[in-house]
């Protein structure tokens, strides 16, 4: 209770006349919480004012990152507005009225109901005891599996078998579900419930009874499966009137399928069947166009065609080879608009995307990515004009509820963990209303929100300083690492103003170091504990607007501890089957790989270690493998290796040894920013920024004769800035001039233009422009189309500048 | 992270443990020793926010026990034969003879008590917010540097007999050579107000190094190299004949530390050091540099071509202005062979973690921030890149 840590406000929130009640105080302290307080002031006592603080709640609003500043409303006699601004840049809104009046909104509480208070509602209103028989002896009295019916009607069934119903009209109304002897005692102790279709609810027994019930109506029995019914899997995106779901049965070969029949009002089980591998057990069920795909409790996916008779046993077509997983597969929903792409949603946290080849012959991963959520139990797409993905599952001992689509968290409820029964429903076009019924310490809690507790007024980006800034080939796509560990995917905003964030990327475990594209579809990334992951980034065709996000490849040449950094990397070069690349590791290493097409396997080619210190930059001159790479001690070096074969049949790598070619001292310590190019053949150009404030600009040769680097010269400009050059980018480079762009710590950036004088002796170079940055801590700099830098650092900022001022 | 890991991580931390120092930091001002001679005819020393105290460890065996260390103390002797090999650095002993020598010699530098017997003319005074263990000869203070009821606790520290009640300046009678200050806040990760703080705490290092500091003394302190650094340049240019920022390869190339060492203590004429009026809050400052006739010139010999490297005289042609904007010449200190502290170390095998010299003194509350750095929280994953 209370902070954990410093506090950096405190604001009073709303409050009735102050003699008569509590005052409400918001504070938000540097453990990134905010937390409510009521106040209670005693002004009359003889002995001077008095004053008690109460703690009511504690949030986080900023998803774990700091809160820099706060505001709150403080009208008398109105509900205060809180808004928030973090290190994540978001500004956030929650309190306040909620707008109401639409047809699907929500009322707001929160109730925890013990079984007997909700006996007792029960007996208030109908004046007796119990309609149902009560079991003999002594009875645990607890609630067990929860369905919602509808959005205003819930269903929840209880150990003694007895089945309650509540119609939500402001408040949950309870009455009990008339049930046939025979039926409490099959659904005693156990029982499996789901919503199969509007105001519909299968239930199975542990003697194998499937149940309908539909609101309004008695319960039915519709058959029965030798065997523990184990669960029920609504058939997700099959016909809403004609429903169907997936029964599965303790042990059994085949799961059942259950078909309604809306026009005869017939419910047929077991007719159709779908053959199963040995100890499959499906957890998840979905119609994708002409398949039906499963996803079992190990995460396996398999594809069956649809069945074309109305009974009989169908075989598996396809199943996931790599299911990336051994969790359960807990939801599959197809992608709106789309009858060959679906989602799936796991245990493991992470949600994936396939897409189904053509007449089901297979299908492949597009899409892998981790929200910030420890187990996803559900998904579902909005039925907006622009569907969005929302999530719900299980962090820690929160329920989560989440926008994946805007990386919003719509709510998160303290429910003592996963594992719980639960149930969940929202308006099809109204995310942020929710109704989430759960067991809470063998307590039924009911919560239904009108609204999400957090509005976001605006748009975030990085938690914490970005370090790396790649713009895709064609510019399509700008990608930003930072110390967050995250990687986000941008696309200029449709509105001309900014960038909007298409994707975040959480994967890394430590801070990022380096970032670069390969095309408009590959990316690669590098940053501490040994991390270094090749990212495909695609389009799927569906009318849900997102990036299909895949880590294709992970770097696994792991150290024991695996605690080194990879500091840099680059590619060397691209033959048929393969790709070379070379990487830097924080204990003076340099590496060689060989990264197969097809393989997606990383081979060791060659390595060589500096003397100590550590490399930060890595870049490889297009000539055919040579190597630079800058070190902590200021020096730059440009190793070499012989050619191993020019044109390998296979993805066999580089073995030849590497050796430095040419060293030389450019910087008094770190270089901290590289940039090189190649003006005219056999000519090299190298701009460097160090720690030590300076830039400095290294003329190279190729010689004719030897093919040795020779040095033309080696020109600094000391005091280039106040403070460390982090950023730096070649902008032009002609034969003679080269202009250069500079970004540091001490938040200016600076356009500088270097012209070799003509007799080949020196260098004459000018400050062309300096101006104020806005960023902090800048990390990196990247041209991100003509006339255009993006400086990385505390947030971002895009320059323009005229790079030919004089001509 | 294991004890081993950061052992790994930072060759610093392993060192300090080592060879018995309170914090790594103790590696910092050996190094900036090493390249300015900080130590040189020095007796009486203000070491400001000194604890955990490694700072003032160096000054109590430097100063009192005539300890001397050298680069054998940080260097890495891996490195320096790579650097030989590589031709970072000549490789000057050829034959196995000369490089045993050598070794000697490189031996022989590092920590030989000259004489035995303490100097008794040695005056150092340590002031932190936190509790600092007692060091021998060494006067400890808790105050806070920013607080003006500081001044008059140094000055009598510095001189017994000095009566707050009956005297008027706020000058030291006996002032001292050195004043030396690490100061940092807790920073908070808001980049503006981290900086902000430092340049304070700079600030008030200064005001009080300017009422103790003889004429020719000097002045050491941490700095955050960030926005409008180059203004605090400008203004310690005021007081100085030499200012420099330098960087100790002790101090990790990644964070935004750096030191200030300003050189030959040169109060503009008529200044009087006053906490009433300190400089960093008003106009003083600014109208002191207006004062000043060339505030910017620092006849300072490009260290160019000694390292190959032509300095380029440059043109400005963007029409900024500078007014009252200065960059100090940046200097590296430690020599090449020191071990880097952003590279990762292999351990011997056989290597032993040893546990801190003293446990770091911190707030209470960092456990919580360091529970939740740990859970990826506000900061991420990675450790904290402000490093002590
Ligand atoms: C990096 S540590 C100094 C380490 C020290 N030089 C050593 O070698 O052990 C920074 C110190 O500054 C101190 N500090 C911060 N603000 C201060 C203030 N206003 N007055 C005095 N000390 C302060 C902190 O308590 C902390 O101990």
């Amino acid at each position: 209770m209370g902070h954990l840590s410093r506090i950096w406000h405190v604001k009073f929130g709303e409050h009735v006349l102050c003699s008569q009640g509590p005052i409400n105080v918001y504070s938000f302290g540097e453990d990134t919480t905010r937390q409510k307080w009521e106040l209670s002031l005693d002004l009359t006592g003889l002995e001077g004012p008095k004053g008690s603080l109460k703690h009511c709640t504690t949030d986080s609003c900023h998803s774990g990152k700091n809160i820099w500043s706060a505001a709150v409303s403080n009208r008398e006699g109105q509900a205060s507005l809180i808004a928030t601004g973090g290190a994540d840049g978001k500004i956030v809104i929650s309190g306040g009225k909620a707008k109401t009046g639409t047809d699907q909104s929500y009322e707001d509480f929160d109730l925890d109901l013990s079984f007997v208070d909700v006996l007792e509602q029960i007996q208030k209103d109908s004046g007796s005891l119990s309609i149902n028989p009560l079991p003999k002896g002594s009875f645990k009295h607890t609630f067990q599996k929860y369905a919602f019916l509808s959005d205003s009607r819930v269903i929840t069934t209880t150990s003694p078998g007895r089945m309650f119903v509540a119609d939500i009209q402001e408040t949950p109304q309870w009455k009990e579900v008339r049930l046939p002897g025979e039926v409490v005692t099959d659904l005693r102790s156990y029982n499996v419930m789901k919503t199969v279709a509007s105001e519909t609810v299968v239930l199975g027994s542990a003697a194998g009874n499937i149940y309908l019930l539909q609101s309004g109506r008695p319960i039915r029995p519709v058959g029965n499966l030798s065997g523990k019914i184990q669960d029920i899997l609504p058939l997700v995106g099959a016909s809403v009137q004609n429903w169907q779901a997936v029964i599965t049965v303790l042990g059994a070969d085949r799961a059942y399928i259950i078909s309604y029949n809306a026009s005869t009002d017939e419910a047929k089980v077991g007719d159709l069947t779908l053959s199963l591998q040995e100890h499959y057990i499906p957890t998840a069920a979905a119609q994708v166009g002409s398949a039906i795909i499963l996803g079992s409790r190990v995460g396996v996916v398999t594809l069956y065609p649809l069945p074309q008779d109305k009974a009989g046993m169908v075989l598996p077509q396809n199943w996931s080879r790599d299911p990336k997983t051994k969790d359960a597969i807990t939801a599959i929903v197809a992608l709106p608009g789309s009858s060959s792409n679906f989602l799936t949603t796991c245990r493991d946290g992470k949600y994936r995307m396939y897409t189904i080849w053509h007449e089901n012959r297979g299908f492949d991963l597009r899409h892998e990515i981790s929200p910030p959520m420890g187990m996803i139990e559900g998904a579902w797409f909005t039925a907006t004009e622009n569907p969005e993905l929302i999530l719900h599952g299980f962090k820690g001992k929160q329920f989560v509820y989440y926008n994946a689509t805007t990386s919003a968290v719509l709510a998160s409820l303290e429910c003592g963990g996963a594992h719980r029964s639960f149930a969940i429903t929202s308006p099809r076009t109204n995310p942020n209303a929710l109704r989430l019924i759960f067991t809470k310490s063998s307590h039924l809690r009911f919560y239904s929100q009108s609204t999400s507790f957090l509005r976001t007024l605006k748009e975030g980006g990085h938690g914490r300083e970005i370090r790396a800034v790649a713009c895709s080939s064609s510019s399509k796509y700008i990608a930003t690492a930072a110390e967050d560990t995250v990687i986000r995917i941008w696309s200029p905003s449709p509105t001309g103003i900014g960038f909007k964030c298409l994707a975040t990327l959480e994967k890394h475990s430590s801070g990022i170091q380096s970032l670069k594209w390969q095309g408009d579809n590959t990316l690669i990334s590098c940053g501490g504990s040994e991390e270094l992951f090749i990212w495909k980034i695609t389009k799927i065709d569906s009318d849900y607007d997102t990036l299909a996000i895949k880590c294709e490849a992970v770097w696994n040449f792991h150290t024991k501890d695996k605690d080194l950094r990879v500091m840099a990397f680059d590619h060397i070069g691209g033959w048929e089957h393969h790709d070379e690349i070379a990487i830097a590791l924080s204990n003076s290493t340099i590496q060689t790989y060989s990264y197969g097409a097809s393989t997606r396997e990383f081979k060791f080619g060659s390595e060589a270690t500096y003397t100590g210190a550590c490399p930060t930059q890595l870049k490889c001159m297009p000539n055919g493998g040579d190597i630079l790479v800058a070190y902590t001690d200021g020096h730059l070096a440009i190793w070499t290796r012989p050619l191993w074969d020019p044109y390998p049949e296979e993805p066999i790598p580089n073995k030849a040894p590497l050796s430095i070619e040419l060293l030389l001292k450019l910087h008094q310590s770190s270089i901290k920013s590289l940039d090189a190019v190649n003006p005219v053949d056999g000519r090299w150009i190298i701009a460097t920024g160090g720690d030590d404030n300076a830039l400095v600009i290294t003329d190279l040769r190729c010689d004719d004769d030897t093919g040795k680097y020779v040095v033309n010269g080696r020109y600094r400009v000391s005091s280039a800035h106040g403070a460390a050059v982090t950023g730096l980018k070649i902008i032009r480079d002609d034969e003679d001039v080269v202009e250069v762009v500079t970004v540091s710590n001490d938040q200016r950036i600076k356009l500088w233009r270097a012209e070799p004088q003509k007799d080949g002796q020196g260098m004459k170079i000018t400050l062309q422009d300096n101006k104020y940055c806005g960023v902090a801590d800048a990390g990196d700099l990247e041209v991100i189309e003509s006339g255009k830098v993006m400086v990385g650092g505390v947030g971002m900022e895009v320059w323009e500048f005229q790079p030919f001022k004089w001509l | 992270m294991g004890k081993s890991s950061k052992d790994k991580r930072d060759a610093y931390y392993r060192l300090a443990k080592e060879q018995g120092w309170r914090a790594r930091s103790a590696f910092k001002l050996l190094q900036l020793d090493e390249e300015f001679n900080l130590f040189e005819d020095v007796t009486r020393v203000v070491d400001l926010c000194a604890a955990p105290g490694s700072w003032s460890q160096v000054l109590s065996r430097v100063l009192i026990k005539n300890e001397q260390f050298g680069r054998c103390a940080w260097e890495d002797r891996e490195a320096k034969f790579r650097q030989r090999m590589l031709n970072v650095i000549p490789s000057e002993p050829t034959t196995q003879e000369e490089s045993q020598q050598q070794e000697q010699k490189d031996a022989e530098m590092g920590n030989i008590p000259e004489e035995s017997g303490d100097r008794p003319d040695v005056k150092i005074v340590s002031i932190d917010l936190q509790p600092i263990s007692p060091l021998p000869g060494v006067i400890t203070l808790r105050a806070d540097i920013t607080h003006p009821a500081t001044v008059p606790l140094l000055l009598k520290a510095l001189d017994p007999c000095y009566d707050p009640e009956t005297s008027t300046s706020q000058q030291a009678q006996h002032p001292v050579d050195l004043v030396i200050s690490d100061g940092a806040p807790d920073v908070t990760g808001l980049h503006d107000l981290d900086i902000y703080v430092q340049s304070q705490l700079l600030f008030a290092a200064l005001n009080l190094a300017l009422c103790v500091l003889k004429p020719g003394g000097k002045f050491v302190a941490k700095i955050f190299r960030g926005r409008n650094v180059d203004l605090l340049y400008a203004q310690l240019k005021v007081f100085f004949e030499k200012v420099y920022v330098a960087k100790p390869r002790s101090s990790r190339a990644s964070s935004v530390e750096a030191f200030i060492v300003c050189i030959n203590f040169q109060p503009p004429e008529g200044f009087k050091a006053s906490l009433e009026e300190p400089l960093g809050v008003g106009s003083r400052l600014s109208e002191l540099q207006e004062q000043q006739q060339d505030p910017i010139s620092q006849a300072e010999p490009p260290k160019a071509g000694d390292d190959g490297i032509t300095e380029v005289i440059l043109e400005d042609v963007s029409g900024s202005d500078n007014k009252n904007r200065w960059i100090a010449p940046f200097i590296a200190c430690g020599d090449l062979s020191a071990f880097d502290s952003d590279a990762s170390y292999k351990l011997a095998a056989d290597h032993v973690s040893l546990p801190p010299v003293q446990p770091p003194t911190a707030p209470p509350y960092k456990r919580a921030i360091e529970l939740r750095r740990q859970n990826g929280g506000a900061y991420g994953k990675s450790p904290n890149r402000c490093t002590q």
